[in-house]
């Protein structure tokens, strides 16, 4: 049984967004693979309050990548992650 | 929303400890693991009429207990309370020597507990305890700062109480050997047997089932007020329950059991709602261990009851012994199966960056159907040679959960050499 996608999720230039900030756990991570499950190709962009660690194995499990968006945490507040499937 | 939701804690680095730490917990756990069913083989005589006191069966028992149980329990609180709490998690130096002492400690009162030296006895456990006590401290300081999951924090709070209370009585026992401080020892070691197993034991197995139940099958966290109901009437049932066994009132220690029992299937529905909504297609052989621990923590209740009116014959209490260690080691060994290969694919994930090792790349397969069957078998013909009183099951049933043990080890000592190759030929 697939989780309802209710966290906000937008399509931008970069790739498609999904916000997570404001979810207890595990919520963030059972948003994002519910997205994960609705794209095919492309990118997309996590924002989070925290790096989504146990996220990471259940990403490597899909066949998907991912990347700290280092620029992001820079700014301050807020942990962006890229992911993405297959090689680059 | 909790406010803890709303703390940022940016890099992985601030909530995880490097995985040498709980895994050193989990390797040390792994070892007691075996030499729990070594010892047990070594006294399959006494075990069918083991009435407590000092011998390979108490020896046997605490190396389950300490040296399994609270291993595991320590390594994995460590690493996951933090991401559970959405707190930092520091001194890894005092971590590692927790690890020492405990190691230590356990090792110190098995020995002294097989051999009968209270001098030994009271060294280890004052070591243990002392190890104990250090980690409760890491433990207070991260459920006091509160976090998201209430239920989860809650369970955790009740869990250090009974965690001391049984520390103290432990303690005593071993003091009441030489000098008597309880006027009846049978009967404390009871109330020490059931705090140790429902209240401290018991009450992480609850708590993190909250966290790790949705987090392995891909599932919402049950709802609070139900796993806030549960863990409040199993409080107030082994509250009554510790009351009858204490004072020697049986039907008070039954109707503790029935107010238990009421608490623990609570819980099981609150999991049972949870796989039911999960997203994971797939749960894996762990989950058939799960699940038959919760079969076994209602059967080790009514056993619990059966014993307190007298029902089971005079081998009640060793065979309500065994359904409660059935009970936790089934459920551990199966947490910890799922939770090995999943710490070091993330640790691998956050070392590599690029296509770590997965789960399934990380999980020998073959040594953990070992396990199961062995563990299964062994567990079957115990309470058939404790029922028949038959010393050469009790050590067939031995032996071949020491094979299901060492399977285990391979199991874990592969997934290690798969991280590292993995890390290191990145």
């Amino acid at each position: 049984m697939a989780a309802e996608l209710t966290a906000p999720h937008w399509q931008a230039s970069d790739g498609k967004h999904i916000d997570v900030r404001d979810l207890p756990p595990p919520e963030p991570m059972l948003q994002i693979l519910a997205l994960l499950e609705t794209v095919e190709t492309g990118d997309i962009i996590v924002h989070h309050h925290r790096e989504p660690i146990y996220l990471y194995p259940e990403l490597a499990e899909r066949g998907w990548n991912h990347e700290v968006m280092e620029d992001a945490l820079a700014e301050g507040g807020e942990f962006r992650l890229r992911i993405w499937r297959g090689s680059r | 929303m909790a406010s803890g939701a709303t703390a940022f804690l940016g890099s992985a680095s601030e909530r995880l400890l490097p995985l040498s730490l709980p895994f050193r917990f989990f390797a040390a756990a792994v070892v007691f693991h075996m030499a729990a069913w070594v010892v047990l083989a070594l006294g399959a005589n006494d075990l069918p009429d083991y009435a407590g006191g000092g011998g390979p069966v108490l020896a046997a028992i605490h190396l389950l207990t300490l040296g399994v149980f609270t291993m595991s329990a320590m390594g994995a609180s460590l690493q996951l309370l933090p991401v559970a709490t959405l707190q930092g998690f520091a001194a890894p130096r005092l971590i590692a020597g927790i690890w020492w002492l405990f190691n230590l400690g356990s090792l110190i009162l098995a020995l002294g507990m097989y051999f009968f030296w209270h001098r030994a006895m009271a060294a280890g456990g004052t070591l243990a305890g002392l190890a104990i006590l250090l980690y409760l401290w890491l433990l207070l300081g991260n459920l006091r700062r509160g976090g998201a999951l209430v239920a989860v924090v809650a369970h955790g709070w009740l869990a250090v109480a009974a965690l001391l209370g049984l520390l103290a009585v432990g303690l005593a026992l071993i003091v009441t050997q030489e000098y008597g401080i309880f006027a009846d020892a049978q009967r404390s070691a009871v109330s020490h047997m059931l705090v140790a197993a429902y209240g401290f034991m018991g009450l992480l197995a609850f708590g993190f089932s909250y966290v790790l139940v949705p987090m392995f099958a891909l599932t919402q966290v049950p709802g609070q007020k139900w796993a806030l109901a549960s863990l409040g009437i199993g409080a107030i049932g082994l509250v009554i329950g510790l009351f009858g066994a204490w004072f020697g009132m049986d039907l008070c220690a039954a109707i503790g059991g029935c107010v238990g029992l009421l608490a623990a299937m609570i819980h099981l529905g609150l999991m049972v709602q949870a796989l039911r909504e999960r997203m994971r297609k797939r749960l894996g052989p762990a989950f058939i261990l799960i699940r038959l621990a919760w079969g076994l923590l209602p059967l080790s209740l009514l056993a619990g009851i059966a014993w307190a009116l007298d029902l089971l014959g005079a081998r009640g209490g060793v065979i309500f012994s065994l359904s409660l260690l059935a009970w936790l080691l089934t459920f551990l060994l199966a947490i910890l199966q799922r939770i090995v290969p999943f710490l070091a694919s993330m640790h691998a994930a956050i070392a590599i960056k690029h296509r770590p090792p997965t789960v399934t790349a990380l999980t020998a397969q073959m040594p953990l159907n070992i396990h199961m069957y062995c563990h299964c078998a062994s567990l079957l013909l115990l309470g058939v040679g404790i029922i028949w009183s038959q010393t050469l099951i009790i050590v067939v049933a031995a032996l071949i959960g020491l094979v299901g043990a060492g399977a285990f080890a391979w199991f874990f000592l592969a997934a290690v050499r798969r991280y590292l190759a993995a890390v290191v030929s990145a």
